[in-house]
């Protein structure tokens, strides 16, 4: 199965550290949520497991395999990004966007098959968006795009998901529908999530496991409960909260007034 | 899908019927069923023979010579201008934004001015002269944009602008200091004249921007993942570097050779493309080979108009591009409203 195992991974920009001797694995199926104040080298964590950029040192290994012995056609089979970097300029309509996921899978001259068609259908279904398959992309609402970019993503068939902060701009309600989808692609696909959140308390509700990262390296990966203690959400955010327990146990963090 | 071969069969159509009026309108005017007879037949061989010798003579080796100048030379652009704006993300892009133009047209300057008639590879004088500056600038702008083995696209829009004003400015120098018997050829090339094309540079151009055009089209799909940003492309498995290597030079050779034999023809690679976009959509698939036969068929429209609107003498072709290409723009953005940017 494809687990991700990171080595002492580095990354620099110019001369300044981003990120330095970082080591953790994700195993297959998990749901891991990315955490840390802004500047810590989140996204650039998730660009390099998307393949996207190398690591200056260490290595990316998936399924047992070197990330970078992997061609590009091959890892865009097994993981599908969502991430910020998505810019709108031609009049697309949902549906061709939804297909470019199948791309990774097509031979030749990329024509689209049925199946294909049928593929991006279902995504459309699963994520909601099938209602506004003919419309063009940029008359969309940022929750809209977020469930077609998910759809375009499923259409990849990929065992993992990384998603880049997937619910920023959204209101409460799509917030709480796209994080039940991503939570039902994990459960019901068993696909592997690594999701970058700001929101600790969705992190804490959704997540397997949680990843606090404090300047450029992990402060503490773990089991919720571990990670979200009120020491290292002082010692990492230099915030006052109050972390409590819902009636299932799992915590919840409040703001100290 | 059936919706664009039905869609391809009217443009083919519609070449075909432009085509044939522009080789019927004329100083000696040849009767339309005539004219298409004679291509037909010329094509085919199956008409009975109803027309006069110098009626043939005229068509095929006067009028068709020319309107093959301007079909590859509007198709060209039109595909380079599709492609330009796609990579760059840019919708004011056109086949000269990258300084092509302004190189190619020192190199036809020093060609006219010096009277200077090399020969290579069946390009002679000024059409060689203009395909050697423009190479000169692309590589000038590639060297400049390149940052190892990469290229950012935004440093290559600017380092284009600014190799297009530098040349510009050069132009400008050998217009102030040329004799005024020179300077009506420049002015004519700069404007852009399809009158003036040699059968062999045309073969020659039309063999190069075929491939060129065959080329940029295998990577449709490619081009359609970059325009939503080049991370996401990688995301998809595209190799977005060698992508983006292989079409800046197939869309800047091809521009190279179609302003080497034609002078710089404005507003065609700009307006086509979004023209195209408009009425197919912007899937690069359907819109290269919907821009490529509009580019020709407008071109050849075009041209037909600049040889006869002040006959006996003729408009730079450019001139009449942009007269009428401007207001149906303007036309096409006010009815289709939904459309994008603008």
């Amino acid at each position: 199965m494809d687990t991700f195992s990171v080595n002492n991974i580095s990354f620099k920009y110019r001369a300044d550290d981003i990120l330095k001797g970082v080591s953790f694995s994700v195993a297959s199926g998990e749901y891991l949520t990315i955490l840390g104040p802004n500047g810590t080298g989140k996204t650039t964590l998730l660009r390099m497991l998307a393949g996207i950029l190398k690591p200056y040192e260490g290595s990316i290994s998936l399924g047992g395999q070197d990330m970078h012995s992997i061609k590009r056609r091959e890892l865009a089979k097994k993981i599908a990004v969502v991430s910020q970097d998505f810019s709108i300029e031609f009049p697309f309509t949902v549906e061709q966007v939804v297909l470019m996921g199948r791309y990774p899978h097509q031979t030749g001259f990329n024509v689209v098959s049925a199946d294909d068609r049928k593929l991006a259908a279902e995504s459309m279904e699963r994520t909601d968006v099938a209602y506004l398959k003919d419309r063009v992309v940029y008359e969309l609402s940022a929750g809209e795009l977020q469930r077609v970019l998910i759809a375009r993503a499923l259409c990849q068939t990929p065992s993992i998901i990384l998603l880049d902060e997937p619910t920023t701009h959204l209101d409460i309600n799509h917030r709480i529908e796209l994080n039940r989808l991503i939570k039902r692609l994990n459960i019901d696909n068993g696909m592997t999530v690594i999701n970058i959140s700001h929101d600790l308390n969705d992190a804490c509700a959704y997540s397997d496991r949680l990843m606090l990262l404090k300047e450029t390296s992990i402060f503490k990966i773990g089991a919720v409960g571990e990670v979200i203690t009120e020491a290292n959400i002082k010692s990492v955010f230099n915030a006052d909260v109050s972390v409590k327990r819902d009636g299932e146990g799992v915590p919840y963090v409040v703001v100290r007034q | 899908m059936k919706n664009w071969i039905l869609n391809l069969t009217i443009l083919l159509v519609l070449l075909f019927l432009v085509v044939i009026i522009s080789a019927s309108v004329g100083s000696a005017d040849i009767n339309i069923f005539t004219a298409s007879k004679i291509i037909l037949n010329h094509i085919f061989g199956f008409f009975s023979k109803s027309w006069s010798d110098s009626d043939a003579l005229i068509i095929l080796s006067i009028r068709i010579p020319r309107i093959i100048l301007a079909l590859i030379v509007g198709g060209a652009l039109s595909c380079a201008g599709a492609v330009f704006q796609a990579l760059l993300k840019n919708p004011l892009a056109d086949p000269y934004v990258l300084g092509v133009s302004s190189g190619s047209a020192v190199g036809a300057c020093i060609a006219i001015i010096f009277g200077l008639s090399g020969t290579l590879l069946g390009l002679a004088g000024i059409p060689l002269f203009a395909f050697i500056g423009a190479m000169i600038t692309i590589t000038l702008v590639y060297m400049i944009a390149r940052d190892g083995m990469k290229i950012n696209v935004y440093t290559m829009l600017l380092a284009g602008v600014i190799c297009g004003t530098f040349f510009s400015a050069v132009i400008m120098f050998f217009i102030s200091i040329s004799a005024s018997d020179k300077l009506r050829g420049i002015m004519f090339w700069l404007m852009g004249d399809l009158s003036s094309g040699e059968p062999s540079s045309i073969a020659v151009a039309m063999v190069v921007i075929s491939i060129g055009i065959a080329g940029m089209y295998l990577f449709a799909s490619e081009i359609n993942l970059m325009t939503f940003g080049e991370e996401s492309a990688v995301s998809l498995g595209v190799n977005v570097e060698r992508v983006k290597i292989i079409l800046f030079v197939l869309a800047s050779l091809i521009t190279a050779t179609a302003v080497s034999i034609s002078g710089l023809i404005g507003f065609v690679g700009l307006i086509i493309p979004h023209i195209a976009r408009m009425l197919y959509g912007p899937d690069h698939k359907v819109l290269i080979p919907s821009s490529v036969l509009l580019g020709s068929a407008f071109l050849v429209l075009a041209d037909t108009i600049a040889r006869v609107i002040i006959a006996p003498y003729e408009l730079p072709v450019g001139v009449v591009t942009a007269f009428c290409g401007a207001p149906f723009f303007v036309y096409l953005l006010k009815r289709k409203k939904s459309y994008g940017y603008i």
